[in-house]
């Protein structure tokens, strides 16, 4: 199973996440590029998402083709879902639903928050919405692999 | 003018630099309020229409860029016609985005421009990869400094809104 861990160390909260089982191929790419930062923002129209728009991958480029990538709208996924917007190249924004959404364009799921976690997500999800509408605090998410 | 390598390190120095601190024009035009070109001066002197028109245009160009990259895969779309869509697509918004203060992404939109011709499919997907990169991260600062709370001032009406509104007329 293929695990990593999203942390965000200025709010003392992290997430455990695991493969959703599709796009396996696109997930390991992903994972292959970590550990990664980015500044964690938030989704501004289609729902309750947190959403990372720049995940850098400098160190193995990604060549899935999108024909070759299943897709799903956020607003049928399950909260925790964890889904890519135009992965390419060097570059994928990053997804996260921690509530209910109305966003039904597709994106490339590829993993979820563990169960266990939703809770810690949602709590990152409502001080990111806090950080974007009201503090305008920088809040830096940092992805890493678990064994 | 420079070569494919030089340029493409350069984008990917300034990718390193603005992910997870500031880009220096974001800050200026969207933290500072600064528009060292004018934009937004004939308007009584606002920022909120530079804010308006120019976030936009630059987030297009990351969105060129993708589909200029996926484009380039197809074997049938030669390297000129790639050039001239390239040229057509993401050099306006681009422009406009420096009018709107947003200046190192139209310095490297002219340096690819300058090289473009000369680039093999190849290096055209992996500058073309670089550049959407750092646009995505203008993108980031853009977002981040964008101040999404007056958005609680404009809020979403629906139909039982103006019959209420109505019945106070009668």
């Amino acid at each position: 199973m293929l695990r990593f861990k999203m942390n965000w160390p200025q709010l003392g909260l992290a997430v455990r996440c695991e493969s959703c089982g599709k796009n396996e191929a696109a997930l390991k790419l992903l994972m292959e590029n970590m550990p990664l930062q980015t500044v964690q923002g938030h989704e501004m129209v289609g729902g309750w998402m947190i959403r990372n728009r720049s995940i850098y991958m400098g160190k193995r480029f990604f060549d899935i083709p999108p024909q070759d990538m299943e897709t799903e709208s956020m607003k049928d996924a399950p909260v925790g879902r964890i889904s890519l917007l135009f992965p390419q190249g060097n570059s994928t924004e990053m997804l996260i639903k921690y509530d209910e959404c109305e966003d039904f364009r597709s994106y490339v799921p590829v993993a979820n928050v563990v169960a266990e976690d939703l809770d810690t997500l949602k709590q990152v999800g409502k001080l990111q919405w806090k950080s974007a509408t009201r503090t305008k605090e920088v809040v830096i998410v940092e992805f890493v692999v678990e064994d | 003018m420079k070569t494919f390598q030089q340029l493409k390190a350069e984008i990917e120095e300034q990718v390193a630099a603005s992910t997870v601190k500031p880009d220096q024009d974001v800050l200026d035009v969207f933290k500072y309020s600064i528009s060292k070109g004018g934009a937004g001066y004939p308007q009584d002197n606002q920022i909120f229409t530079t804010w308006f028109y120019g976030a936009p245009d630059c987030g297009y160009v990351t969105d060129w860029c993708y589909f200029l990259v996926e484009l380039a895969r197809d074997e049938s779309y030669s390297m000129e016609e790639l050039c001239k869509m390239a040229r057509f697509w993401f050099v306006q918004p681009s422009h406009f985005g420096e009018y709107c203060g947003l200046y190192k992404q139209y310095y490297f939109t002219k340096e690819i421009d300058k090289i473009l011709d000369t680039l093999t499919r190849e290096e055209f997907v992996q500058l073309l990869s670089a550049f959407r990169a750092y646009i995505a991260n203008v993108n980031v600062w853009v977002f981040q400094y964008m101040p999404w709370g007056v958005g609680y001032a404009f809020m979403r009406k629906d139909g039982k809104y103006f019959e209420e509104a109505l019945s106070l007329c009668n």
